[in-house]
């Protein structure tokens, strides 16, 4: 059986004439050069310690904060326990104190002060603690480095550490300075908490209980309780400096918030409680029988009554679904309003009791409109500090709502549920819902409109302090979140190798491979050509490089295009049907000694003794290459950094045909991507990691002779410049291609001098095909003789591609690739 | 000359008489009887339980004006009203002003309106007869005592118009102006009147300062949305209220120039005589106006800090005496203060102290502190009964000024200002808070043309 402890029987605790709230400082109790202060509400004087003696002492380094870091989360939770255990109020005098002075200074009566007092210990605890500790924070952040993929090349690790905080604590209930206190001890804070005038001592009780049990431990060192007057500007302007503070918590109303922000300034954080007003919200479902209504009222009392309607969190204005327009729903709804006012008066007395004092205010409103029926009645008891239940007749509260207090109630008929959601606004709190089916439909919207807390009708106060407070998560807020991002593992300088093989026929079958391990994971031939007139055209045509046996134009970034010498690098389309959609076919493979081929819908890939075929369907397209280059190798082996190996290999040749019918020659290459375990070459660390920028060129000499080129350039200062030339009809691979880049004003490529062995090559650019594409003419050489024509094809993403885009880009096809 | 318990014999008379013929009459003090069962008044603490709370006269819903309700808004003054108002045509009413003329041309009552400092107005349902008798004792408010010579017959000088000074607006239905009625009607004339507007002080605009200003103070500014018909209506106004520091500075030259060392009758409240007196100083006036002005002020000084020595400072510039009086907009006469500094209750007000806690009548000798609570008897056509929300203290033995009967110490507090204690932190008082609304309405007015 649940039994109350009473004042009798609880021996009192002498305090001297005057009541005295000590200093508490890291540890350290003050008691010296007492200064008088009133107390709000009883008007009694009390005595604290002049604070501006101890200014100095009260802020502290944010290095200070080392020696709680040094302690596991456990030592604290143990400590923790053990202040709880000594948390007994009949044992305890410091907290006794505090409930004697609580029982005269608070608006809350002696029996739920008793309840509150007494369940203290339970919230010290150790498994409610560590239950606190994973719902609001999550131990393991503040325990060490929480290590997270953010993609394949780069992990974060996360911590939360402890910084210096102020709280500006609320006296409505003692509740606020016990959750100060822990919260503060498991983020590791060293916090300052500013006592309020109207209840004082519940927080000091904890801290010296503290001080009794361990005055050095770090808990208790970076705890400390003072009282000033709130709006000292000579102590306030000294304690909120960026340099003594992080964070200031701020329980509050309007006035002490704003009066706070004059001392904001980059490097504190304001965490505002802002008193709330909260309500509820009634379904019709409420008058569907005697029987609900009764327990609808009972509910919605427990909502009203709860700690004396002294919690922001209690219900004040409640809307009801109800016809204003129709006397019988009036009249159950003014049926609910008596029998609320009925359930009020029943409410146990550890719950909730008639008022310690009434509120004249209130009384003298209620006073005014007590007199007519018209627009409201009112529901009470012949005794005023009982409460009242006021129901407007219309749809429309008080205008007085704000002043709600001591029980004291408003139903408001709405014609719908909808019209009770756009009276909630960002300064409803909590909002109780009855039915639950309603609560669930009308969630979102609660959200929307600003409510910050919902509830089933009558669970108000049973919430407790699991999960966001006031829509922010306050613990994770107090605590300083420090990001160590292990950025992309790119080495210095990557290990990779080069090689030149002599071009087979053999090359282009698709089981060909550059060694052991790998598969073809994609295959391209883009094509630079230009007609007489210099016209360029731009195509391409990728081959497996995102699902295995398809073709498709890499739309919308290339396809087929007509490319204009600009930088606009949106040239128009060639063919209409390329001109928004990458239309993927399946392709049918054949090959005979002397013959590969691919055909697909639109068009078909042949490769023979003659060379490279590409043409289609239609005949608008036809090009015919011959290699000009030996194949070229690179060779990437898995390292750090590079999660697996990866070989690209590249060919260089001249290209005659037509499009459209006009006869047109130029560039055209082969290249083929190969990387184990089926990744496709998006997958792999080259486009991902490595490349800054990937250059291949062909030129042509007076006399037809023709040379060129390909090579990477590594990404942001990356040593990596594998790439080959072609010089007098033979092809030298290098590992060590140096280029250097030139921008125009629109941070478009515009230039490049490029190193290879010792050979230069400059070139201008003019034209973009894309986005990422840059053509434009090898203007000069360290060759004995200048080219006369040339064309060329660069990729270059800025940055680089990242790892998200490319990932963004591969979703598309799970289901086909089947990963 | 009567001892306090003729006196109050004489005031049981009255109220029980009041109490009979308004409880059939009146609605809500019928109700109030019956909640708290009183049938018949045996005494005057049985009448305690029947005073209305101060907020009775503004208990209807401030949507009924914003939503243009004026027929309910008429229902619910007809419940605090001996007058029949159900034939009252108020359909189609532009706002208050329209209100009160469509009532004063229906009815016999003549309503005036108090400031209301959150936009909405207390309305207090007097009739024709009322007014009269309060035009009446307002010229009287000042009459001898004793031997004392008669300060209206001092002006007067033979029947000539006495100046009467106001810096505000001449016409309208707040207090103020039924005053201004009634000094100009009875001992001025209009010629002689010196007001800073000529015109008429609009109810309409008074609410509409009081919306912005209870939102300014919320915090709520930028949710108000106003009609721009409205903002177009009370454009003069609003730009004049704006203005309003060039008008006072003209008004002041005006003033100076004209009425220098002549007799007058001021009515201003004492922030705004006291800017005068900085004004005067600097300029090396003093003593404006002949010694035996009549120089009715209160008000208190709206949040102005000012020195101790202010009120001799303002007595040495104007030259007279300031008279101070203890007044409501719900009572017809005031308390005038003694050579003593106390307020002497008039004799056909009955005043309560009341416990501020439970509401029961202190007793009527000694020296009381409470809440201060009055039943006036000079009005007939609502329940003159009322609580206000002031703490005084009383003194019912008479006074060494030689006048008996109570008297109301001058140390009157607010209860709504005493919560608090030390640590209340300061916000904006309401000064700046109604710059804040006039600053807004002037730009609302000025975006919408």
């Amino acid at each position: 059986m649940k039994t109350l402890l009473t004042t009798e029987r609880l021996r009192p605790v002498t305090t001297g004439p005057q009541l005295v709230v000590p200093l508490i400082l890291r540890g350290k109790v003050i008691e010296t050069d007492l200064r008088p202060y009133k107390m709000r509400a009883s008007g009694d004087e009390y005595l604290a310690p002049d604070l501006r003696l101890h200014l100095d002492k009260l802020p502290t380094t944010a290095a200070s904060l080392r020696d709680l870091h040094t302690i596991s989360i456990d030592d604290i939770i143990d400590f923790l326990a053990d202040v709880g255990a000594n948390l007994d109020i009949s044992t305890n005098d410091h907290l006794r104190l505090a409930y004697e002075i609580s029982a005269r200074a608070s608006g809350l009566p002696k029996t739920i002060l008793e309840e509150t007092f007494k369940n203290l210990p339970r919230s010290f605890e150790r498994d409610k603690i560590e239950t606190f500790v994973n719902t609001q924070i999550g131990r393991e952040y503040l325990e060490g480095w929480v290590e997270t993929k953010v993609d394949a090349y780069r992990t974060m690790s996360v911590r939360a550490f402890g910084a210096r905080s102020v709280h500006i604590i609320a006296g409505n209930t003692p509740a606020v300075a016990f959750m100060t206190i822990l919260r503060s001890a498991v983020t590791r804070s060293d916090s300052i908490i500013k006592l309020p005038s109207n209840d004082p001592m519940p927080a000091v009780a904890i801290l010296r209980t503290m001080i009794d049990i361990a005055p050095d431990h770090p808990v208790t060192r970076h705890l400390s309780a003072a009282y000033w007057k709130g709006g000292d500007e000579a102590i306030e302007s000294r304690i909120y400096q960026p340099r003594n503070i992080e964070k200031i918590v701020a329980w509050g109303g309007y006035a002490s918030v704003t009066h706070i922000t004059k001392y904001l300034q980059p490097g504190i954080d304001l965490i505002t409680l802002d008193p709330k007003h909260s309500g509820s919200i009634i379904g019709s479902e409420a008058f569907k029988d005697d029987e609900t209504l009764v327990s609808v009222a009972k509910l919605a009392a427990l909502d009203i009554g709860a700690f004396n309607q002294e919690a922001c969190a209690n219900a004040r204005v409640i809307y009801v679904v109800c016809d204003q327009n129709d006397p019988r729903q009036m009249a159950r709804l003014n049926e609910l309003g008596q029998r609320i006012m009925a359930a009020l008066s029943d409410l146990p007395e550890e719950i909730s009791t008639p008022a310690k004092s009434i509120n004249l205010q209130l009384q003298d409103e209620l006073g005014g409109i007590e007199l007519q029926d018209d627009f409201f009645r009112i529901f009470k008891t012949s005794d005023d500090a009982e409460g009242a239940v006021i129901v407007s007749q219309f749809d429309e509260a008080v205008e007085f709502s704000e002043l709600l207090c001591n029980r004291t109630a408003n139903l408001v008929p709405v014609a719908s549920v909808d019209d009770a959601l756009k009276r909630i606004s960002a300064a409803s709190q909590t909002i109780g819902v009855y039915p639950d089916t309603l609560k669930a439909e009308i969630r979102d919207a609660l959200a929307h409109q600003g409510a910050q807390h919902i509830v089933s009708l009558g669970q108000v106060m049973a919430m407790g302090t699991s999960g966001p407070q006031d829509g922010l998560e306050t613990e994770r807020r107090m605590l300083r979140w420090i990001r160590d991002m292990n950025g992309a593992q790119m080495p210095e300088r990557v290990e990779f190798s080069v090689r030149r093989e002599t071009p087979t026929l053999d090359h282009y079958r698709r089981d060909w491979r550059p060694g052991p391990g790998v598969d073809m994971g994609g295959m391209w031939l883009p094509g630079v050509v230009t007609d007489a007139s210099g016209q360029q055209y731009l195509g391409i045509r990728g081959v497996d490089d995102y699902a295995p046996g398809m073709v498709h134009a890499v739309v919308p970034s290339v396809g087929f295009r007509m490319v204009p010498r600009t930088m606009e690098g949106d040239p128009p389309h060639l063919f209409s049907e390329y001109q928004e959609i990458d239309q993927f076919e399946p392709y049918q493979y054949s090959e005979t000694a002397n013959r590969i081929q691919m055909v697909y819908e639109s068009g078909r890939i042949v490769w023979d003794r003659e060379g490279c075929h590409w043409l289609d369907a239609s005949n608008r397209w036809e090009l015919h290459a011959k290699t000009i280059s030996d194949i070229f190798v690179v060779h990437v082996p898995k390292q750090e950094g590079v999660d697996c190996e990866v070989y690209y290999r590249h060919e260089l040749a001249k290209a005659t045909g037509q499009i459209n019918g006009v006869p047109v020659e130029g560039y055209l290459h082969v290249d083929f991507g190969y990387a184990p375990d089926g990744k496709v070459y998006t997958e792999t660390a080259i486009p991902r990691v490595l490349y800054g920028m990937w250059v291949s060129w062909l030129h042509e000499f007076e006399d037809g002779q023709l040379g060129g080129g390909c090579f990477w350039q590594g990404r942001r200062g990356l040593d990596f410049g594998p790439g080959y030339q072609v010089k007098n009809g033979v092809t030298t691979v290098h590992d060590d291609i140096v280029a250097k880049p030139a921008y125009d004003m629109g941070n478009n490529l515009c230039g490049l001098e490029v190193q290879i062995g010792g050979d230069s090559y400059t070139f201008k650019f003019d034209s973009k095909g894309s986005d990422l594409h840059y053509h434009g003419p090898l203007v000069s050489t360290s060759l004995r003789e200048q080219p006369v024509r040339s064309w060329s094809w660069v990729e270059y993403a800025g940055h680089g591609m990242s790892a998200e885009h490319l990932d963004e880009a591969m979703k598309r096809f799970r289901i086909v690739r089947g990963r | 000359m009567w001892s306090q318990a003729d006196r109050e014999a004489a005031q049981l008379g009255v109220a029980r008489e009041r109490f009979e013929t308004l409880r059939p009459t009146i609605p809500q003090l019928a109700k109030l009887a019956d909640l708290q069962q009183v049938k018949s008044i045996g005494s005057l603490d049985d009448l305690a339980p029947l005073l209305f709370q101060h907020t009775v006269y503004k208990s209807y819903p401030v949507s009924l004006v914003t939503k243009g309700r004026f027929d309910l808004l008429t229902r619910w003054l007809d419940g605090v009203t001996r007058h029949d108002l159900s034939h009252v045509d108020a359909s189609g009413c532009a706002g208050f002003d329209d209100w009160f003329d469509r009532l004063e041309a229906q009815t016999p009552l003549r309503p005036h309106h108090t400031t209301g400092t959150t936009g909405k107005l207390s309305i207090i349902p007097r009739d024709k007869q009322d007014l009269d008798r309060f035009e009446h004792f307002l010229i009287r408010a000042y009459e001898p005592f004793g031997d004392e010579p008669d300060p209206i017959e001092l002006l007067r000088k033979g029947g000539e118009p006495i100046p009467i000074v106001h810096p505000s607006y001449r016409h309208g239905r707040h207090l103020a102006q039924r005053m201004m009625d009634a000094l100009v009607r009875h001992i001025g004339s209009e010629e002689t009147t010196y007001v800073l507007f000529d015109d008429y002080l609009s109810a309409d605009i008074m609410s509409l300062v009081g919306q912005v200003r209870g939102a300014s103070m919320r915090g709520a500014l930028d949710e108000m949305a106003l009609a721009p018909e409205l903002l177009e209506r009370y454009r003069t106004s609003i730009e004049r209220q704006a203005k309003q520091a060039d008008y006072q500075a003209a008004f002041f030259e005006r003033i100076v120039e004209e009425l220098k060392g002549r007799g007058v009758y001021v009515v201003g409240v004492t922030a705004m005589l006291y800017e005068w007196t900085l004004k005067g100083e600097e300029r090396g006036i003093d003593r404006l106006f002949a010694p035996e002005s009549i120089i009715a002020s209160g008000g208190g000084m709206k949040g102005l800090v000012v020195p101790d020595d202010w009120q001799a400072r303002v007595e040495g510039f104007l030259g007279a005496p300031l008279r101070f009086g203890y007044g409501m907009s719900e009572a017809m006469g005031g308390a005038g203060m003694c050579a003593m500094g106390h307020y002497h209750v008039p004799p056909f007000t009955i005043p309560f102290v009341l416990d501020a806690e439970t509401g029961a009548p202190k007793p009527r000798t000694g020296t009381q502190t409470g809440r201060y609570a009055f039943l006036d008897l000079l009005t007939e056509a609502f329940w003159g009964g009322f609580v206000t929300g002031d703490r005084v203290t009383v003194t019912w033995d008479g006074c060494g000024c030689g006048r008996r009967g109570p008297f109301v110490h001058s140390n009157i507090e607010r209860f709504s200002e005493l919560e608090g204690g030390d640590d209340k932190v300061s916000c904006s008082g309401s000064v700046d808070a109604h710059k804040e609304a006039m600053d807004w309405l002037v730009a609302q007015a000025g975006t919408t043309k």
